[in-house]
This record gives structure tokens, C-alpha cells and sequence, in this order.
């Protein structure tokens, strides 16, 4: 690992005084002249089919400045997966039918608040109710009513891209609720079986949960007065939203323009483009004012996107050392009304799972089933926090029949460097699964700790331990693919980076400054970051996917080498000298043993412009996430190169289990990360302890209440997001692994340290108390009923 | 799978998510009365469609969902003396109805008087609730329930319910009759502590005990006269020996409305033996309660004598059937090992916290 | 049935017109332009809309405006002196503990009058004092860094004067 003067230092952030003052601006704060207020109508029902909708009173009431509905944005499809094989599926607005309660119906824009909600309370609509589905179960069978009678083929946003398009003609009747299905299978699996010692079977059950950033989705949009749309947006990547809302509302690219806003979090809920952005920029067409759509903590929580509800089962055969010698998976997760990201959850529940532990032979089926239930879309880990959960529950379970400890247990089946994935041939060419297994276990006093409770006690408050881990990639191939930078030096040798990234709290802006800083040989001040907007920026890759440090940083270094090298090449020049025989220090160039011979950068680019052809040295720099991939793999096949590098992580959690309530409080929460070479340890620190605290939401106390498809606590007060009393003691390292094609040896940090801890934590409450919990969250409810049929009832 | 909805048409009329109702909005009156006597005649003048103002910590969040079910705000800000925590002569405490949750929570005054109801005000909602939050306006909280506590948009899934003015309850089917619960903190440590209530009406001031003020109605809880308010609050000078506790389970530590609350006091002999005993519990029905056959099982004993057990099940059996909600169906016997750790806490005795 | 209030925003006094049900955060962010109190949940459950009120931490969006009448609003725009970060804010920075920013103006000011009041607190204090301001990003781990150490560095300020 190199000695670095930049990267790797917990330098404070750079955005942190604007933040800190109330000047940052988020897209809700945005105030433009003329500004007018939208609102969304939604459906109040789970299916219905819309016999007529009525705006004239609306359009009617004085303020309001236009209205729209479904026949606007006639024929228009959006959504996160549009593939030749999973066409879009989404109506920004409701064109026959509503499929969930919060669809979208129609949209005011109005000169304020007040006026918007009394105009939709003017809207009439009359519903014709439907049958509906709250269960992938029950939307599976036979008699079920379909959500959608009809795929709508035609062209897809991949086809500019060179993915096989499907010929647009009439829609295709649709027979069954099924959504999207992953299908994987290699080795024999059933000699697998056969030559196991032991073979167990389990199931396992997640419910939704909720992304809940605390900055509530926002849009601003306007047109100028030559027809180009400017918006700001609650994005994770402007690039993706702007290619999607060009095509959405039928204008070109260039037509578009994403100003910068603060993202206030966002963790996968806000890469989809939605309803109420479309609706924001059709409103400011139709009204010619800018339009400003604020939803509001109950939209945000119930008709954007949310987790998925998933069922898992798992079986293993195992050897007599516990080697694992075949796996059977199939996990079926309720995707709502449209088909949200559910094709990509069941492909990753697969990809996820798969870089953990040497599997030989494995059969895998993911089903993505419509319901009339919200749509759910990507969230932290996507996919990994139930496939994690299933698995490392069960093979805790595994453990405990075999006589292995646990970690030994995980220990022996996990992967090591140099390994090759099945199906994608992503090659793992930094792994620090086994050095971050060791290490929580040590930190975590695994063996001290482990089965110290008698689980016949009569002792109210009992403690256990329990581990888990997970993997996470680094950028895949979607769309735009890959990212580029652009650095300007200035007169006085500071420079100005242009990156595309949005900065939402990850940090983008800090690494990628740092990471132009070191490669430049300039101190971190000396970097100002142009950032979040599609004129200023070059086009970006996005801050999912866990690309946005692996991706653009990359792009960074090669724009912040290119500046460098044309600032030696001009030096060499006015030095008389071989460029080979220079070298920089504290922003001065100099001659290898000739210290009386140099310039300061300034001093070079003075006379470059002043001297030469009046270049002010800009560098540029550009890569691919996945260079040697055409396009995203199959998601039904898993089968296409998906990542260049994987993170790994190890999570030990202690507990203390109050047998009188049922409560169970996490003492302690160990976690290992391998994010290759943290670039600023601070910032992943706080990735870490951010997706450890989130981790332990999902786990004990967070589930979007979902009943016959209403949403039964959306708001703050009933979806309990954790506080400070409920951090345990956080113990965060990192394992430097050094991954070669990551920028300075760093990968992902954002998603990894999410997926142990459910596993962890559910461990460690059968470590205390001998009751195995399934099903998250783990509430006070279940442990006492475990409790209760442990003891053989109780009064 | 849902029963197959009838296909008969409905028509609805839009409404907003959250965000101010706009039939109330347009209509909301403001009054500033400056003593008791104008804005008790501000309240009874509007009657139902009047409500009094302290923090507005629950109110405000009501106007927002649409579920005040008043035009009239009359706020008690001006009303002077209200705020006031003092000692009557050197016995009782008395505690002006606008004194904050923060104010009592952090009193000596209360703190000496009925330590559970400094707890309990401390343990209500959150810091920055408990700066506006008041005693008066925890007192007299509106009931709660998943139903109900929802915007005007959300409601509109489903017919109105009994307590929004409809005509069926969604959660007590079989009887028809709200059930909505009663989950302010400090009510259960006011019983305990024997409190009792002043209150200011059209005809004048009235004493009653905290017990009186409860209905026990979901749909109407307070069993206040038309105009009546909460004027003050007064916790009897406690007798030696005489100690206090007050147990909240929640999911969160702060913020989170008590699943349930049990507040305990015991009087207490140097020898270990309670002569009496009162337990109170909120967030169990619409009104909270007394449990008196607690009380009496512990009375001329030991609780060392009676059982942690025996003392669960006489708590559980004593709070009688509950209306459970999937998330909570263990409720009552959580309720009764909940005494048994607001007893014992009382007593100065913990509860198999053992530390390591 | 509008009526006329007075508020002192970070010292400065402001007359404003006001609706009787426009609530203190909805006069900071659309008529006086001060869009550091976030409207995260609008029910006082997540305290991004956090200002002190009279000398209190408070849900401005659960603060009606015409109660707030006649009072003394410390916002976050208030807090630093022109190009010089508070204590407070200084250590946010250096510790970390600013990730999305948007809790972070509530988290700030509630730290700021827990200080005032309380220059060492203990952990529980701390913790309890930030209890109704949720942050998604940080896991509150830097937060509470931040807190112990710009209390540390405030009665070091305090010790040198
Ligand atoms: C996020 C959140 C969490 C909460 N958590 C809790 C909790 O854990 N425990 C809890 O108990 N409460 C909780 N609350 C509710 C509320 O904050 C407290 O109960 C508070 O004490 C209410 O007092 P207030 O002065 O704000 O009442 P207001 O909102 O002003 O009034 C509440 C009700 O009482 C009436 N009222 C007020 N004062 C009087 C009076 N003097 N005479 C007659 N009627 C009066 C009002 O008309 C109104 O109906 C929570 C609220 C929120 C928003
Ligand atoms: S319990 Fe009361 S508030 Fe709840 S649904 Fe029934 S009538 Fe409505």
C-alpha cells in the first residue's frame, strides 16, 4: 500500500460547513419566482378499474394552473427494469386502472398548498373495484385476478444501447402474476445430496421496510423560454434520471437538464424515476411556472418504493467437516403492483449470496410476484439482508447439528482470493472474507462468549452471541456504464474538479476531491468540486449499484493523471529537460537532483497560457464499470460478467435478551469490512456504522405494516426508525485487501455492512435463549411466543 | 386473498396525504383569551366544535390529519398562573395544567411528591416534545388508534369509523363500539400519586379525582362538562414511606407512544412490608386503570412473600380481556410481569437486572 | 381569519401575516427564506424541523405560528458568526458526523442548548437530549463523537477566558 498524503486520511468533509450553516440546499428548499405548488392524487383503492375520472371543478378553482391525468402521458411506460424481456410496466399515471393504494391518478399544480389539496378534493373519480392480491401466495394461484392482463413490448431504453429490441406491435396477453423468474443451476445437484452426511431445509420470511431518508422525495421542474426542461431532483445518480426522463417525456437528451440539489439520503430509494417527477415537469409544461412536488412523509414511506417481502427457503447437504456439497434456494419475494426492481432482487438474491461460500453444485429459483401490494425497488443491499439472513440463520442451524462451531463452520466453506464465480466468471481478486472472519471474532470474544446461557434459567436478562457475513459488489454494467472527470487546474495551481456524482451523504464529494488531490499533488483545500449537475459534469455512473467511489474514482484519477502529465510535459518543456527526469513536491515541479530547477505549478500554467497555445491544462479522464461486459448479464440466467470487484464483510452481534418483555437489546455489534483501501477511513466508518444501524432497524423494530394492501403506519411515529438509545457498542474495521482495479486499491463501502447483521443478531438471540427466530423483525412478540413454546406454555 | 369486492361503483372526491384538512383549514378560528373565566366561555359559546389549545404537540398533528373535529382553537398561552409548580402551604404540590412535561419531569417539588410521575413526564414522547408538550394537555390526551390517527387520504380507504362520526368500528367488530386507546404517560403516575383535578367550567371551579376525569369511552374519554377545562393539578403530600415507580414499555426509548405503562406505589414498613399499594396502567383501554385486586394482594405483605409469579398472573387476570393488535398479543401478560417490576421497583427492589 | 405576528428570527424582529393554522416552520422556510429547518416527517417525530423557541429546543412544525407570537427563534442560519463555524459546528465537522446533512441543522442546535445549559454531560444525557432527532445515515455513532468533544472544547473556551 502506497504512502499517501491525501487518500486514506480523515480529512473533514467538504461539504460539511455548508450543511452545517442550513446553506446547503436540498431540492425542497429550491425557491424560484413564480414557483407553483403540485399535489398527486391517489388511488384509495388496492384494484379498481377507473370508469371516470372528472377534473372541470378543479381546473375551475382560482390558483390553480393546471391539472393532468393518465391522458396526458398517454402510452407512456416507465420503470426500473425495461428490458426486451421485462417491457416497462409502470403508467406515470393511471390510464384504466389503479393497482395499489397511492397509484397515481392525476396531478394539480396550484399557487399554493392550500389551493392544491382543496383542487383535488375537487377531482372526481369513480372506481368500479376489482379482486385483489396482498400475497405472492395468493397471487400465484391459478384463480388469482391478473394485475396486469397485458405486457406492452416496443421499444426499450436499452435498445439504444444495442440490446435486442422486441418489435413494437400490440400488447401481449399476460397469463400468470409472475413478474420476472431467475433461474440458475450448475454441478449435481442431486449426487450433491446424495453424498451428503447431513441435509437440512428451512424457510425464512422478511417483510417490507422502508428506505425513510429523512429528506422526503422532492422535484422542482420548469421549462426555459426556448422549450429546454431544467429540474432539480432527489436523485442517486442524474445521469440515469435524466436519460430516463428524456425518454419518458419524449425529448432529447440534451433537451435536459438535472441542476445540482443535496440529496438528504437515500439508500436506494431514489435511483427509480417516479410518477411525481413526470408529473412535476408535465405540470410546468402545461402552466409554463416552475413546479415545486414536496411529498410527504406518508407518500414518501408508501407510494414511492420500499423492501421487499420475501420468503427463503434453503437446503443444504453437507459433508462430515461441514463442507457444504450441494444447495437448493428458491426465494419468492412480493413485488407489488408494477414490477419495480423485482427481476433484479431474485437475480442478486443469487449473485449475493453466491461470492460467500464454496457451493459446488446449486439449484436456484427467484420468483418476482405482482400483488396489489406498494411496488418495492432496490434498498441497501438489495436482496442481500434476506438472502444473508436465510442462509446464515441456516447455517447456524447447520452448525449446531453437526457439533461445529459456527465460525469454524463458516470458516472452512468460505471463498478465497483468486476464485472464479460461477455463471458471471467475476474473478475475486481481493478477498478479505476469511482475515474479517477472524477479526470479529476476536474483537467480538466470539469464544468466550459463545453458549454461556442455560437456556432453562430463570434468569430474566440473558446473553448470547451470534455471526454472520455477506458480500457486496463494486459497479456493474447499467446504464451509463461508466463514468468520466474533467479537472481545470487555475492560475495558482488549484483545480477544479467536474464529477457527476450527487452527493447524498456518501461522501462522493470528499473521496473524489481527495482522490484528485492526491494524484495531482495538491492539498485537499486546493480542490473545489463542480458536482450533481448534467451541463456542468461529464456523464456519471451513479452512486448505486455500490459504483460511485469504485467507478467514478477511477475516472478522478485518470483525469487528475492526465492534468498532471500535461502539466510535466509543459515543464519539461520550459525546463529544457527530459520529462522522465522530473519530479513534483509541494506543487512544484522540479529536475531530479537540480532543485535550482523548477517551476511551481502556477508558474507553469502561467506560461503555459501566456507562452504556449494558451492552455490552462484541463485533464480528462473516462472508464468503463465493467470493462470487458457488453451490457448488464441475463437477469433470468445470471449468466454475463456483473462486477469487477466484490466487498466483504463479517458481523458479530452480542445480546441481551429481557425475558419478562421480550426485548431484545444488541449490546455490542463487531463488524469487519474488506472495502479494499478506504480512501477516507472516517467516511467509511460512518458507511459502516450507517448501514449497521440501519441493519438493526430492519432486524428488531422496523416493517412497513402492510394490511389488505393499506399502509398502517406511515409516518414516523409508527415506522420506528432507530434513535440514539439504540446503538450498541460499535466496533468498525476495515480489512485493507487491496484491490487491484479499484482506484488506490479502495472498493465498495456504501451497502456491505448491512446484510450480516440480521443473521448476527437472530444467532445470537438463539445463543441466549435457545429460540430460533425466522422471520424479521425480530419482535418482543415472537421472542415471547418462542419463549412461551420453549417452556411447553405458560399461563 | 381479499373477498371479492362488490362491483358496485364509487365515486370519490380526492384528498390530500397528510397536510392541513382543507375543510378545517378554511374554517379554523383562533382565540387568545386572557383569563380563565373568557376562555372557558370561548369553549362553552362553541362547544364541539371548540377545543382548547396548550402545546399543541397533540393537537396540532390532529389539525393536520383532519381529525380535530373542531373549527375553534382557544389557546390557554395568556391565561396567567397556569404554569406555575408550587408547594400549597407545606403539603400538596400543585401543578398549573400549561407547566411543560419538562417542568414536571425535572421539579424537586414533583420529584419529592411522586418520583413515578416525574418519571413518567421524562419518559413522554421526545425532549423537543416535552419543551412544548403540558401536563393538562397529557391528561387530557385524545385516544389513539391505527384507524383513526390517519390522514384524511388514508381514511378515505374505508368508510369512516365510529369515532370520526361513522357508524362502525373497524378494530371491535363483534361489538361495534370504539376501543380506541388511552396511551398518555403521566395519567397512571397521577392516579397513584392520588391526584386530583381542577377544573373551570361556565358554572365555576371543581375538584375530582384523576380517576373521575375518564369516561372510559374510546370515542370520548374525558368525562368533561361542556366548556370545562383543566385548570390545575394537585399531588397530596405523600405519607412516610410512601414510594413510587413508574415501568413505560415501548419500542423505542423516546418518542414512542407506552405500549403500556404501569405505575406503582407502595407504602412501605422499614421491615419490608407494603401496608398499601396503588397500581395504575395506561395504554391498555380507553381510559387508564386501577388494578385493585393488586393492590389488595399485596397489602400487609412482603413482595418477596407473595411471588413474582402469582403476583403476574392476579395483575393479568385482574386487567381482565384487551382488544389485541397482532403486534402486541402478548399485552397482557406483559402486563402482568410489568407490575411485578413496577412493584418491585417501587419497593426499591429490582427486577433480575443482574449486572456483569 | 389571518393575523398579524411578531417573531425575532436570530435576533432580528419581523412582523408577518399568518394564517391561524401555519405552523412556525411553514413562516421560517416560505416567508422568511430560512430553509435550514427541514420538514422531514411534519408530525414531531424526527426533529429536522428543530429550532429553538425561547430558549428551547422545539418542533417548529408542531409550533403554530400565532402561538409563537411575541417570541425570541434561534434557527440554524443564526448559529456561526460570519466565516467562522461555531464550536459546536466545528466539531460535526471534524468528527464526522455530518453525512446527508439534513438532520444535521437539528442535531446542531440541540446540542448547542444542551451545552449551554449542561457543559458536561454524560453519555446518557447526550444521548437522551439527541433522542428525538432521527438521523438515517450515521447510526448516530459520529454524533455523539461530535457532542463529547465540542463539549470538551467549549469548556476549554470557557476555561481560558
Ligand atoms: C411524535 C409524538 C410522540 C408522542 N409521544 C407521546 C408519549 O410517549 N406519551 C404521551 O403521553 N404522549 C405522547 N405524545 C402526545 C403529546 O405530545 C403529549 O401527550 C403532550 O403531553 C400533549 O400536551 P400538549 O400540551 O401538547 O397538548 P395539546 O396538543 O395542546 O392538547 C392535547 C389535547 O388536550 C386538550 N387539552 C389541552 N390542555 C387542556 C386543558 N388544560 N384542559 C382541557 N383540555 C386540554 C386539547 O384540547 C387536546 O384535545 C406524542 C406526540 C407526538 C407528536
Ligand atoms: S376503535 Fe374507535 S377509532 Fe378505532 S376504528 Fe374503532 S371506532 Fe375508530
Amino acid at each position: 500500500m502506497g504512502d499517501y498524503a491525501v487518500v486514506g486520511k480523515s480529512l473533514p468533509r467538504v461539504d460539511a460547513a455548508e450543511k452545517l450553516t442550513g446553506a446547503a440546499r436540498y431540492t425542497a428548499d429550491v425557491r424560484l419566482p413564480g414557483m407553483l405548488r403540485g399535489k398527486i392524487l391517489r388511488s384509495p383503492l388496492p384494484h379498481a378499474r377507473i370508469v371516470s375520472i372528472d377534473t372541470t371543478r378543479a381546473e375551475r378553482l382560482r390558483g390553480v394552473h393546471a391539472v393532468i391525468m393518465g391522458r396526458d402521458t398517454a402510452g407512456l411506460r416507465v420503470a426500473f427494469v425495461d428490458t426486451p424481456k421485462y417491457p416497462a410496466d409502470e403508467p406515470p399515471f393511471a390510464l384504466d386502472r389503479v393497482r395499489y393504494i397511492g397509484d397515481e391518478v392525476a396531478a394539480v399544480a396550484a399557487i399554493d398548498e392550500e389551493t392544491a389539496r382543496e383542487a383535488l378534493s375537487l377531482i372526481r373519480v369513480e372506481y368500479e373495484p376489482l379482486p385483489a392480491v396482498f400475497t405472492a401466495a395468493d397471487a400465484l394461484r391459478p384463480e388469482a385476478p391478473l394485475i396486469h392482463e397485458f405486457d406492452y413490448p416496443g421499444k426499450t431504453i436499452w435498445e439504444d444501447w444495442g440490446a435486442r429490441g422486441r418489435p413494437a406491435g400490440d400488447p401481449v396477453p399476460r397469463t400468470s402474476n409472475v413478474a420476472a423468474r431467475t433461474a440458475v443451476a450448475f454441478g449435481d445437484v442431486d449426487a450433491g445430496f446424495a453424498a451428503a452426511s447431513h441435509v437440512r431445509e428451512d424457510r425464512f420470511e422478511t417483510v417490507p421496510v422502508a428506505h425513510a431518508p429523512m429528506e422526503p422525495h422532492a422535484a422542482v421542474a420548469w421549462f426555459d423560454p426556448s422549450g429546454k426542461l431544467s429540474m432539480h431532483v432527489s436523485s442517486m445518480g442524474i445521469f440515469y434520471k435524466r436519460f430516463v426522463l428524456a425518454k419518458a417525456l419524449g425529448v432529447p437528451i440534451s433537451q435536459v437538464r438535472i441542476h445540482k440539489s443535496y440529496v438528504g439520503g437515500a439508500f436506494g430509494g431514489k435511483i427509480d424515476v417516479f410518477p411525481y417527477e413526470v408529473g412535476a415537469a408535465l405540470l410546468a409544461r402545461k402552466s409554463g411556472r416552475p413546479v415545486l412536488i414536496e411529498l410527504s412523509r406518508e407518500e414518501s414511506l408508501t407510494a414511492t418504493r420500499m423492501d421487499f417481502h420475501a420468503n427463503v427457503r434453503v437446503k443444504t447437504g453437507v459433508d462430515r467437516d461441514g463442507l457444504i456439497t450441494a444447495q437448493d434456494i428458491q426465494v419468492i419475494v412480493d413485488t407489488g403492483a408494477y414490477r419495480g426492481s423485482g427481476p433484479v432482487v431474485v437475480f442478486l438474491c443469487y449473485s449475493y449470496n453466491i461470492p460467500v461460500y464454496r457451493v459446488p453444485a446449486l439449484r436456484y429459483e427467484g420468483l418476482a410476484v405482482y400483488t396489489n401490494n406498494p411496488v418495492k425497488g432496490p434498498k441497501r443491499g438489495h436482496g442481500a439482508p434476506f438472502i444473508r439472513f436465510a442462509v446464515d440463520s441456516h447455517m447456524d442451524m447447520l452448525a449446531e447439528d453437526l457439533g461445529i462451531d459456527m465460525v469454524e463452520l463458516m470458516r472452512r466453506n468460505a471463498r478465497d482470493r483468486g476464485e472464479v464465480m460461477p455463471t458471471s466468471g467475476d474473478t475475486l481478486r481481493s478477498c478479505g472474507l476469511k482475515d474479517a472472519l477472524a477479526a470479529a471474532a476476536r474483537d467480538g470474544q466470539w469464544a468466550a462468549r459463545r453458549r454461556r446461557t442455560d437456556w432453562r434459567s430463570s434468569e430474566r436478562y440473558r446473553r448470547g452471541v451470534g455471526m454472520s457475513a455477506c458480500s457486496m459488489f463494486s459497479g456493474s454494467p447499467y446504464y451509463p456504464f461508466g463514468s468520466a472527470a474533467v479537472i481545470k487546474l487555475h492560475d495558482d495551481g488549484g483545480a477544479t474538479l467536474f464529477a457527476g456524482t450527487v452527493e447524498m451523504g456518501q461522501g462522493s464529494e470528499t473521496t473524489l476531491s481527495q482522490i484528485a488531490a492526491e494524484e495531482l499533488g495538491v492539498p485537499l483545500d486546493d480542490i473545489r468540486i463542480v458536482s450533481g449537475d448534467t451541463e456542468l459534469t461529464p456523464i456519471e455512473f451513479g452512486s448505486f449499484l455500490s459504483g460511485g467511489a469504485f467507478v467514478t474514482g477511477k475516472a478522478v484519477r485518470l483525469a487528475a493523471a492526465d492534468a498532471k502529465r500535461q502539466l510535466f510535459e509543459m515543464a519539461a518543456r520550459l525546463l529544457e529537460a527530459d520529462v522522465r527526469d522530473l519530479e513534483a513536491r509541494d506543487k512544484r515541479i522540479s529536475v531530479q537532483g537540480a532543485p535550482h530547477r523548477s517551476l511551481t505549478y502556477a508558474e507553469i500554467i502561467a506560461l503555459s497560457v501566456k507562452h504556449a497555445s494558451g492552455d490552462p491544462i484541463i485533464g480528462k479522464g473516462s472508464v468503463k464499470s465493467v470493462p470487458d461486459a457488453e451490457l448488464h448479464p441475463s437477469l433470468s440466467t445470471a449468466r454475463g460478467r456483473w462486477t469487477e470487484a466484490y466487498g466483504f464483510a463479517a458481523q458479530l452481534a452480542e445480546v441481551e435478551v429481557d425475558t419478562w418483555t421480550g426485548t431484545v437489546e444488541v449490546r455490542r455489534l463487531v463488524t469487519y469490512h474488506d472495502c479494499g483501501f478506504p480512501l477516507n477511513p472516517q467516511v467509511v466508518e460512518g458507511q459502516i456504522e450507517g448501514c449497521v444501524s440501519m441493519a438493526l432497524g430492519q432486524t428488531l423494530q422496523e416493517r412497513i405494516d402492510l394490511r389488505q394492501g393499506q399502509v398502517f403506519n406511515p409516518d414516523f411515529l409508527g415506522y420506528r426508525l432507530p434513535i440514539t438509545h439504540d446503538m450498541p457498542a460499535m466496533v468498525s474495521g476495515m480489512i485493507h485487501s487491496d484491490e487491484p482495479y479499484g482506484p488506490f486499491g479502495a472498493k465498495e463501502v456504501g451497502e456491505g455492512a448491512v446484510s450480516g447483521v440480521m443473521a448476527a443478531v437472530a444467532n445470537a438471540v438463539y445463543d441466549a435463549i435457545g429460540v430460533r427466530i425466522t422471520s424479521l423483525p425480530i419482535t418482543p412478540a415472537k421472542v415471547m411466543a418462542g419463549l412461551d413454546r420453549a417452556r411447553g406454555g405458560r399461563g | 386473498m381479499a373477498p371479492n369486492p362488490s362491483r358496485k361503483r364509487q365515486s370519490r372526491r380526492g384528498a390530500a396525504q397528510s397536510g392541513m384538512s382543507l375543510s378545517m383549514e378554511n374554517g379554523i378560528h383562533y382565540h387568545l383569551p386572557e383569563t380563565v373565566s373568557e376562555a372557558v366561555g370561548l369553549l362553552a359559546r362553541h362547544g364541539a366544535a371548540a377545543r382548547a389549545l396548550a402545546g399543541g404537540t397533540d393537537l396540532v398533528p390532529a389539525l393536520k390529519l383532519g381529525i380535530l373535529g373542531a373549527r375553534h382553537l382557544v389557546s390557554l398561552r395568556r391565561v396567567p398562573g397556569l404554569r406555575d409548580i408550587a408547594l400549597d402551604g407545606d403539603r400538596d404540590v400543585v401543578i398549573g395544567a400549561l407547566a411543560t412535561l419538562r417542568a414536571v419531569a425535572t421539579s424537586p417539588l414533583v420529584e419529592h411528591a411522586c418520583a413515578a410521575l416525574a418519571e413518567a413526564a421524562g419518559r413522554t414522547g421526545s425532549p423537543l416534545l416535552r419543551n412544548r408538550g403540558t401536563l393538562g394537555g397529557n391528561v387530557c390526551l385524545d385516544t389513539r388508534c391505527w384507524y383513526f390517527n390517519q390522514s384524511e387520504a388514508w381514511r378515505a380507504s374505508r368508510d369512516r369509523c365510529q369515532k370520526a362520526g361513522g357508524a362502525r368500528c373497524h378494530v371491535n367488530e363483534r361489538e361495534n363500539r370504539c376501543v380506541a386507546l388511552f396511551s398518555a404517560d403521566t395519567p397512571a403516575a397521577l392516579m397513584v400519586a392520588g391526584a386530583r383535578v381542577e377544573l373551570a367550567g361556565p358554572s365555576g371551579m371543581r375538584w375530582i379525582g384523576i380517576e373521575a376525569l375518564y369516561s372510559g369511552e374510546g370515542r370520548a374519554p374525558l368525562a368533561l362538562a361542556p366548556g370545562e377545562i383543566v385548570t390545575r393539578i394537585r399531588i397530596p403530600k405523600p405519607l412516610a414511606g410512601w414510594r413510587t415507580a413508574y415501568v413505560k414499555h415501548a419500542v423505542r426509548e423516546s418518542i414512542d407512544f407506552p405500549i403500556l405503562g404501569v405505575a406503582a406505589g407502595v407504602e412501605l414498613a422499614p421491615d419490608g412490608t407494603i401496608h398499601a399499594a396503588r397500581v395504575a396502567v395506561t395504554g391498555a383501554r380507553s381510559a387508564p386503570v386501577r388494578l385493585p385486586e393488586v393492590e389488595n394482594a399485596v397489602g400487609g405483605r412482603r413482595l418477596a412473600d407473595v411471588g413474582d409469579g402469582d403476583l403476574a398472573r392476579i395483575a393479568t387476570r385482574a386487567l381482565g380481556p384487551l382488544f389485541l393488535s397482532d403486534a402486541v398479543p402478548h399485552k397482557r401478560l406483559l402486563a402482568g410481569l410489568m407490575t411485578v417490576d413496577a412493584l418491585a421497583r417501587a419497593a426499591g427492589e429490582d427486577s433480575g437486572r443482574r449486572r456483569s | 381569519m389571518k393575523r398579524l405576528i411578531q417573531l425575532t428570527v436570530n435576533g432580528q424582529a419581523h412582523d408577518l401575516v399568518v394564517t391561524p393554522v401555519g405552523t412556525l416552520l411553514d413562516v421560517l422556510r416560505d416567508d422568511l427564506g430560512l430553509t435550514g429547518a427541514k420538514r422531514g416527517c411534519d408530525l414531531g417525530a424526527c426533529g429536522a424541523c428543530t429550532v429553538i423557541l425561547d430558549g428551547r429546543p422545539v418542533n417548529s412544525c408542531l409550533t403554530l405560528a400565532v402561538e409563537a407570537d411575541g417570541s425570541d427563534v434561534a434557527t440554524i442560519e443564526g448559529v456561526a458568526a460570519p466565516g467562522r463555524l461555531h464550536p459546536v459546528q466545528e466539531a460535526f465537522a471534524v468528527h464526522g458526523a455530518v453525512q446527508c446533512g439534513f438532520c444535521t441543522p437539528g442535531m446542531v442546535l440541540v446540542t448547542k442548548s444542551l451545552l449551554d445549559e449542561c457543559p458536561e454531560p454524560e453519555d446518557r444525557q447526550i444521548r437522551e437530549a439527541l433522542s428525538g432527532n432521527l438521523c438515517r445515515c450515521t447510526g448516530y455513532v459520529k454524533v455523539l463523537d461530535a457532542v463529547r468533544a465540542a463539549a470538551r472544547r467549549l469548556r476549554a473556551r470557557e476555561g481560558v477566558r
